[in-house]
């Protein structure tokens, strides 16, 4: 029997995982607002400050997509895995999704905390970098012609590079953003909201990744039945 | 020759900063205090209920003194935070809907088309081994 010379695509997760998966995202968002709602209002920024509890996770996700990407996208390069390669572009678009509900939220809450809605930060700047950085990626995969996944990823690996950049700007230069010792000097009332928030967008991101792999298999496989039917004479080129 | 390019270098960067310091110069004479001549100080802004008294005429200097309170507690914020929290979780929830809706019809028009493709396809005769 001749071995199969076809890419091997990543295997989606069952739907059983994804039920699993969304019945603890659904949870998790019904209780995360009661927690947010009672937790207690910090003195100094008062109630626009409780956009916290979903602007970091936005963020924790966006550079978690974006390492994601990077490394997916170097196991692509570098051993021509197919199932990294459906893993990055899943990870691609939610970087894109979480970076631009992290810019949208930021200057909403920036405009009371600092009075104005944009700063040049160093973490402000280098965070739109990224997301710049990823949908240059999903062009270049979409409409890059025969090597645009190859160059995507290419892409990929300056996205991941940039991660680090953004998360250690507080405490390498001057700037207004806070730090990242705020979330460990938390007040202890504000812990449980911030923490389920976290979790809870954190397990939304893998029930995420889980769909969008799925897409991409099922492209995979229309790929190649399409190919099949060429063969057959069935479809015409 | 050699010498000279430097010199010329700096020269012509010192008379650019020159020109450059020109609007920044008239920027600050634009909104320099109005001078003792002027007909009436101006009324307190309705935003600083502290304020309550006309302020102090100009100095010799023409220098007029701000007489807002440095606490700024009692000033009235302009945008409210209430639906500036609302609209930031607003907008996540409606992106990662977005998010779902797109990809979940995208994979059922997908599938449907797989289905499709393969009840045209011929079924796949399995070898025999050798």
């Amino acid at each position: 029997m001749p071995m199969s010379t076809q890419p091997v695509p990543a295997r989606p997760a069952s739907l059983t995982t994804l039920w699993l998966l969304l019945f603890v995202t659904v949870v998790g968002m019904l209780i995360a607002p009661q927690l947010i709602l009672r937790a207690p209002t910090e003195p100094t920024m008062g109630f626009v400050q409780r956009i916290f509890y979903f602007h970091v996770p936005c963020c924790w996700l966006a550079m978690l997509g974006a390492l994601t990407c990077g490394v997916c996208s170097a196991l692509y390069l570098f051993k021509n895995s197919e199932k990294a390669e459906h893993y990055a572009v899943a990870a691609a678009e939610l970087a894109v999704v979480f970076g631009l509900t992290a810019i949208v939220s930021g200057p909403l809450w920036a405009r009371k905390a600092w009075g104005v809605w944009w700063q040049w930060d160093v973490r402000l700047t280098t965070t739109v970098l990224l997301w710049i950085i990823f949908i240059s990626y999903l062009f270049a995969r979409r409409y890059g012609g025969p090597g645009g996944r190859r160059l995507a990823a290419g892409l990929a690996l300056f996205g991941a590079a940039d991660v680090p950049m953004i998360y250690f700007s507080v405490s390498l230069w001057r700037t207004i953003h806070p730090k990242t010792s705020v979330v460990p000097t938390l007040d202890p009332g504000m812990r449980p909201a911030f923490w389920l928030s976290l979790t809870t967008f954190t397990v939304l991101f893998v029930l995420l990744m889980q769909m969008r792999i799925r897409l991409e298999t099922a492209r995979a496989r229309y790929s190649e039945l399409h190919l099949q039917a060429q063969d057959a004479g069935l479809i015409e080129d | 020759m050699s010498r000279r390019l430097p010199v010329r270098l700096l020269r012509r960067s010192l008379f650019c900063l020159l020109l450059a310091g020109l609007p920044l110069s008239q920027s600050r004479a634009d909104v320099a205090p109005p001078t003792p001549t002027a007909a009436a100080p101006a009324p307190a802004p309705a935003a600083y209920p502290a304020a309550a008294k006309a302020p102090a005429g100009p100095d010799s200097e023409g220098f007029v003194p701000d007489n807002r309170p440095a606490n700024m507690s009692g000033v009235e914020e302009g945008i409210p935070a209430g639906p500036l929290v609302a609209t930031a979780y607003g907008f996540i929830w409606a992106a990662v809907l977005a998010f779902v809706g797109l990809t979940a019809r995208r994979t059922r028009q997908l599938e449907l088309e797989i289905a499709q493709l393969a009840e045209r396809l011929p079924p796949v005769k399995s070898a025999s081994p050798s």
